[in-house]
């Protein structure tokens, strides 16, 4: 194993040790910087938070569920190296400072990584960038008013870090030949893509991982290829890099990526690791699945595809053989009347009760094609056929959207558990068919776009 | 009583002024000192294995396999440890009647909580320590558990300390008046309801945690603690221990937050110092979130049964209620779990004019990690309860709820005088509170907003809390109960040589900004430059003795020490700068770091007359005894506690679908007594809004009715995110307190006690149309929806 990346300018390079090491134990430990926060080891609390800077622009990452092998080729700067060589605060630094934005200091380094990094990308959505840091002390008011402050001034230029020319490293393919080849070879490999889930099964259920590819340098794997009509999303394409190009073609889907983890979770999750690890409870299936989505699955040089619903069998199973990987998912550019809606107890970075996806054709008043999606219903993410099929070749009004919500008593029965009890998944459910009516009929329905 | 408060006529630069703090840069580079980031030579590494039940017996440990797994140092169970551990009784012989049971840093022969720590293993590393855990073999029968508070004391359930035959912890009855004529008399309308408030807990991102160090050649215990009261943990360390006091050190540097979590006696953190001990080496425990959430102490756990009776004119006759909190296997050690329901007791109705009162407490005994005080003690349920019902009876009987509390707030000029429950009370302003809120937040406006909304089918509600906090306790809170808790406060000013303040004081810092006013009241009541005084907290070797921050008393117990030792230095400066310049000392000030006259010129620098006296005293007569150092403590004596009031109001939307609530602004007008730093009080009251808000309506913990802790994960236990808090406008009434010179309050509580409240009113104001509301905390999505629903049928 030879890593090598650059750690608040200075080269490093690591030959030996485990794969699984987190960036924040070796930085804790080994380097003996405690600027950066244990708060949580589970990637919810932000302590930790890094600028990591690779060819594609500054990230604020978790340092808690990235292993070390994740930084081979990038620039990372921690809470020790935002200050100038001379000592002089970053401009969020500074004010920090004057609008009391640290306590107690713990949050504060993974706080001053998220807004270096959200300052050097002239980022001003500053709810959504700090949506990855807890702070129990401050309320957040001093720190969003600290971030808006600093918002006007120039990015220092030692923050500007250039990602290092790296050779290929064993441990991460350069290309998806490379890996398929791998994976074929090592069908009970473990593939690491942004480690938000992975990581955790390192840190929390502390298990051994062996034979592992790190998907990150796999470059073909991250286009978002425009063919006409469809978009092809490669599999290492993260939320974050997927979220503006939704904006533009799906904003109601784009939305719910809004609150998909956090800025730090999107800026390393991949589509294609959350569709791999069937999470009944993942937020983007039921989008997929609205949308008609096709999947693309690959082991070594055999090709095959199918509709993404397909492929998730039953609770932690899915279509995938050992050794074949997920290439990636194909969506359609266009489908106006396609609406998510997340619903969870807090609005920042929390897990869904349910998610549903409506994707409903409508001609001359009558149901022509009806996709109704739902995460958290079942224990994979599960279209609502009894209730499509209630309202295809129906009139389009509110007679008939209460006969078919009636519907998904037959099409689901859900758990209860500490996020909700059954009765409340099937009741919210069934309103979030109605909040669909009422949307595509012109009415108000989210709360975000109501003014106080 | 102390005299007037004449140092404030004088020019001061930084009482009441917004400095900023100067700890700030220094967190902000990342050189916080947290126990974690401390490393010492020989360290080890301790990790516990955990009881994975409710109740189980522990039949037998096989640590066999664990000791010769790598890097192993030691392995302890609770019989090794009690031969070198004297077990802890958490009650308080004032809290008459209050039992528990003795406690062991490790379980005997009975698991009674999910998370309680069996066994220790120290290791070279925490992952080695970790894995010989998993090599330890516990054999348990598994016990019946009594989870539920509201079956706790059931002839059915099992008795978990069977010496006491019942589930009992503590009661207590307070009775004023006669409730039950009063509610029966013509034209009252008596408003009844069930109050639930669930459990949740302090997630302080620095989890608890410590690093202990023994030298065996002078049997000192060196222990880095992450809490709030070194001398009182120095106590205990000593007493159970076995060690001669003076010979444990307690220091606190940097504090990730503490909220009340990281003042109690936690058995891992004894079991961590007892292996120091016996080691004769530096061990290291911090508690990973998993291990925070299960044993870091709860918070609330209330059932309560309420009721107000009112008069058809909006006059309150009386509350009756009867609360039983839930407190865990134990009563937690030294401050007991029945303060909580005793502050519920004693505080509820508190702002208001009442002739009748009774409540009844109930602490009960249950197989959760133990409840304790938090933030705001009591205080969430108190406020709840009283304004609570207030606005429900102002719905039942139509009248606007600001207009009913005008009616029965009490005057602020009719201090002092008694609570109904007899607390003193004096220096409160619940009326200009009251009027400034409706003032900043433009009611009438919010008002005709609210209507219209209506017609759009958009539910939004108003809610309001007039409240008090306790602050500034005197010994009649903890002391007289015979625990180790000091209720007064030491600050020392040395004056250096460079002409420097040096001080110190007892009280301490975990995010507040202690040390921040502890600063600017020695710089401002002495006449140094800010930037020229450095402060030293959180160590009982260096500092005074003192009981450290909690209870909202640091500003004003502590603040007030550092007034009266910086005049005494002061005094005594002058004293050899008068023999020094030949001049009486009433003609001579200190300002901006040096000796001036009256109208300000400077006639000797300090620094000058530092040197004078500590290198060339030669130069000084020889019957002058130049002291440039001074300490002063300072207690309460007047009351057994100082109160602040406040009135707050949130603004609500409550999606009718899904039951979400969105907070759309809160606003919180405080009398804290005197402000020392604005920018710190409004810190305090923003972040304790934020926690109240988290309490109302996301944070719980989970418990399967077999007492397993369901969510002990961030990811699952919802604390609020940057983006869903409203901003939050704070406005100040300063009313001074009468006990002290410096006449602060304390502000650290005030948000988390009110808060609550405030958003339950807003939220049935918001349901009010539909004929629903909900009486229980947190008020989660699907509770609303249910209460929707019920209100539809």
């Amino acid at each position: 194993m030879s890593i090598k990346f650059l750690l608040n300018g200075e080269a490093v390079e690591l030959i030996d040790g485990s794969p699984t090491v987190t960036l924040l134990d070796w930085l804790r430990e080994t380097r003996a910087m405690t600027g950066t926060k244990e708060g949580c080891n589970e990637g919810d609390c932000g302590a930790c938070t890094v600028m990591v800077t690779d060819a594609s622009g500054a990230k604020a990452l978790n340092a808690c569920i990235l292993f070390l092998p994740q930084l081979h080729g990038k620039a990372i700067r921690t809470v020790e190296g935002f200050s100038s060589p001379d000592g002089a605060l970053h401009p969020v630094q500074a004010a920090m400072v004057e609008h009391h934005g640290s306590q107690c200091g713990f949050c504060t380094p993974g706080f001053i990584g998220s807004m270096v990094t959200a300052h050097r990308n002239g980022r001003d959505d500053f709810d959504d960038a700090l949506a990855g840091n807890l702070c129990r002390c401050t309320g957040y008011a001093p720190i969003i008013r600290a971030a808006k402050a600093a918002a006007s001034e120039d990015v220092p230029d030692w923050v500007q870090d250039i990602a290092p020319e790296v050779s290929a490293s064993a441990l991460s393919p350069e290309t998806s030949d490379e890996l398929a080849a791998w994976y074929e070879a090592n069908p009970n490999g473990t593939l690491v893509a942004g480690a938000t889930d992975v990581g955790l099964w390192v840190t929390k259920q502390l298990r051994e991982l062996t034979d592992i590819a790190f998907l990150h340098r796999c470059r073909d794997l991250q286009r978002i290829e425009d063919q006409g009509d469809h978009l092809k999303i490669g599999a290492g394409v993260t939320m974050a890099q997927l979220h503006p190009v939704l904006k533009e073609c799906h904003p109601s889907y784009a939305e719910m990526v809004r609150r998909y983890g956090s800025e730090q979770v999107r800026q390393a999750a991949t589509i294609g690791g959350n569709i791999a690890n069937g999470s009944p409870i993942g937020d983007n299936p039921p989008a997929l699945i609205a949308l008609g989505a096709t999947l693309h699955l690959r082991k070594g040089a055999t090709r095959r595809e199918m509709p993404i619903e397909a492929f998730f069998i039953s609770y932690g199973q899915q279509d995938r053989k050992a050794g074949e990987l997920v290439e990636g998912v194909t969506i359609p550019k266009h489908a106006d009347a396609m609406r998510c809606y997340k619903l969870s107890k807090r609005f920042d970075q929390d897990i869904s009760a349910v998610c549903g996806c409506f994707n409903i054709e409508i001609s001359r008043g009558v149901v022509t094609n009806a996709r109704i999606v739902f995460g958290g219903m079942a224990g994979i993410p599960m279209r609502a056929e009894k209730t499509e099929e209630a309202l295809i070749g129906q009139a389009w009004n509110e007679d008939n959207i209460d006969l078919a919500a009636s519907m998904m008593a037959i099409d689901f029965t859900p758990l209860s558990d500490m996020r909700a009890s059954a009765e409340y998944r099937l009741l919210t459910a069934q309103n979030m068919l109605r909040r669909y009516f009422a949307e595509l009929s012109g009415m108000q329905v989210s709360v975000l776009e109501v003014k106080a | 009583m102390t005299g007037p408060a004449h140092i404030f006529d004088k020019p001061n630069r930084y009482i009441g002024k917004p400095e900023p703090r100067a700890d700030a840069a220094r967190l902000l580079q990342g050189r916080g000192r947290f126990v974690d980031d401390e490393k010492l030579p020989r360290m080890v590494h301790a990790a516990f294995v955990r009881s994975p039940h409710a109740h189980a017996k522990i039949l037998s440990i096989d640590t066999e396999d664990a000791r010769t797994s790598t890097g192993v140092i030691a392995i302890y169970t609770g019989a090794d440890l009690a031969e070198h551990v004297t077990p802890y009784v958490g009650t308080l012989t004032h809290m008459a009647g209050l039992r528990s049971a003795p406690q062991h840093p490790l379980a005997m022969d009975v698991a009674r909580w999910q998370g309680e720590p069996i066994v220790m293993v120290v290791a070279t590393s925490r992952a080695l320590a970790e894995d010989a855990c998993e090599l330890v073999d516990v054999d348990y029968d598994e016990l019946p558990a009594a989870v539920d508070s509201e079956t706790a004391l059931d002839a059915d359930t099992p008795v978990i300390h069977p010496e006491f035959g019942s589930n009992l912890a503590w009661e207590r009855d307070v009775i004023a008046g006669d409730i039950d004529a009063a509610f029966a008399a013509p034209g009252v309308h008596v408003v009844e309801r069930e109050f639930r408030f669930g459990r949740h807990t302090g997630v302080t991102l620095e989890s608890r945690g410590t690093l202990c160090d023994y030298d065996p050649s002078e049997d000192q215990l060196t222990v880095y603690y992450s809490g709030q009261a070194p001398h009182m943990m120095q106590v205990i360390f000593s007493k159970h221990l076995g060690l001669p006091e003076e010979n444990v050190r307690v220091i606190s540097n940097d504090v990730g937050g503490s909220f009340g979590i990281k003042i109690h006696t936690y058995g891992d953190e004894i079991a961590t110092a007892a292996a120091a001990k016996l080691l004769r080496r530096p061990v290291k425990f911090i508690a990973d979130r998993f291990e925070s959430f299960v044993t870091d102490i709860h918070a609330r756990d209330h059932i309560v049964k309420a009721k107000m009776g009112i008069t058809g004119a909006g006059t309150i006759v009386g509350i009756d209620f009867d609360d039983l909190t839930g407190i865990g296997p134990f009563s937690m050690y030294p401050r007991t779990s029945a303060i909580e329901c005793n502050q519920v007791l004693n505080l509820t109705g508190a702002p208001y004019v009442m002739e009748n009162y009774r409540a009844k407490g109930r602490v009960v005994f249950q197989n959760k990690t133990l409840m304790c005080q938090y933030r705001a003690v009591g205080h969430p349920i108190a406020m709840a309860i009283a304004d609570g019902l207030l606005e429900d009876a102002a719905r039942k009987i139509g009248m606007d709820p600001v207009a009913l509390r005008e009616l029965n707030l009490m005057a602020d000029d009719s201090y002092p005088r008694t609570s109904a429950t007899g607390m003193k009370l004096d220096d409160l302003s619940h009326k200009r509170a009251l009027r400034k809120l409706t003032e900043i937040m433009d009611y009438q406006g919010l008002r005709a907003d609210q209507t219209e909304a209506r017609k759009d089918g958009i539910y939004r509600g108003i809610g309001f809390v007039s409240m008090v906090e306790v602050t500034n306790p005197s010994p009649m809170f903890y002391g007289i109960g015979g625990a180790p808790i000091a209720s007064q406060d030491g600050a020392t000013l040395r004056l250096d040589a460079g002409g420097a303040l040096h001080v110190s004081s007892s009280i301490t810092e975990q995010g507040q900004g202690t040390n921040a006013i502890l600063a600017q009241v020695a710089a401002g009541v002495f006449g140094v430059d800010l930037n020229r005084v450095k402060v030293t907290t959180g160590d009982t070797a260096t500092t005074p003795y003192g009981g450290g921050t909690w209870a909202s008393r640091g500003a004003g117990i502590g603040g007030e020490a550092m007034l009266l030792a910086a005049q005494a230095l002061k005094d005594q400066v002058l004293e050899v700068a008068g023999v020094m310049l030949q001049t009486g000392v009433e003609k001579l000030d200190i300002r901006d770091g040096a000796v001036t006259d009256l109208e300000g010129n400077e006639r000797l620098p300090l620094a000058d007359l530092a040197r004078t006296v500590y290198y060339r005293g030669n130069e000084l007569p020889n019957d002058l005894n130049p002291e440039l150092i001074a300490t002063r403590h300072y207690r309460v004596t007047d009351f057994p506690f100082v109160f602040t009031n406040g009135a707050m109001a949130a603004h609500v939307e409550v999606d009718t679908a899904t039951g979400f609530v969105k907070v759309l602004h809160f606003w919180a007008v405080e009398d804290c007594g005197r402000v020392i730093n604005p920018l710190l009080v409004d810190e305090q009251i923003r972040g304790g809004v934020v926690q109240g808000i988290g309490g109302a309506l996301y944070e719980e913990c989970h418990y399967s009715p077999d007492g397993q802790f369901m969510n002990a994960t961030m990811a699952d236990y919802m604390v609020p995110m940057a983006s869903e808090m409203p901003d939050i406008t704070i406005a100040h009434i300063e009313t001074p307190t009468k006990t002290s010179v410096l006449g602060a309050k304390g502000a650290g509580e005030a948000g988390t006690g009110g808060a609550p409240a405030a958003i339950l009113n807003a939220v049935n104001d918001a349901l009010s149309p539909m004929g629903a509301s909900i009486w229980q905390m947190p008020m989660t999505p699907e509770r609303i929806l249910t209460v929707l629903d019920k209100a539809a049928e």
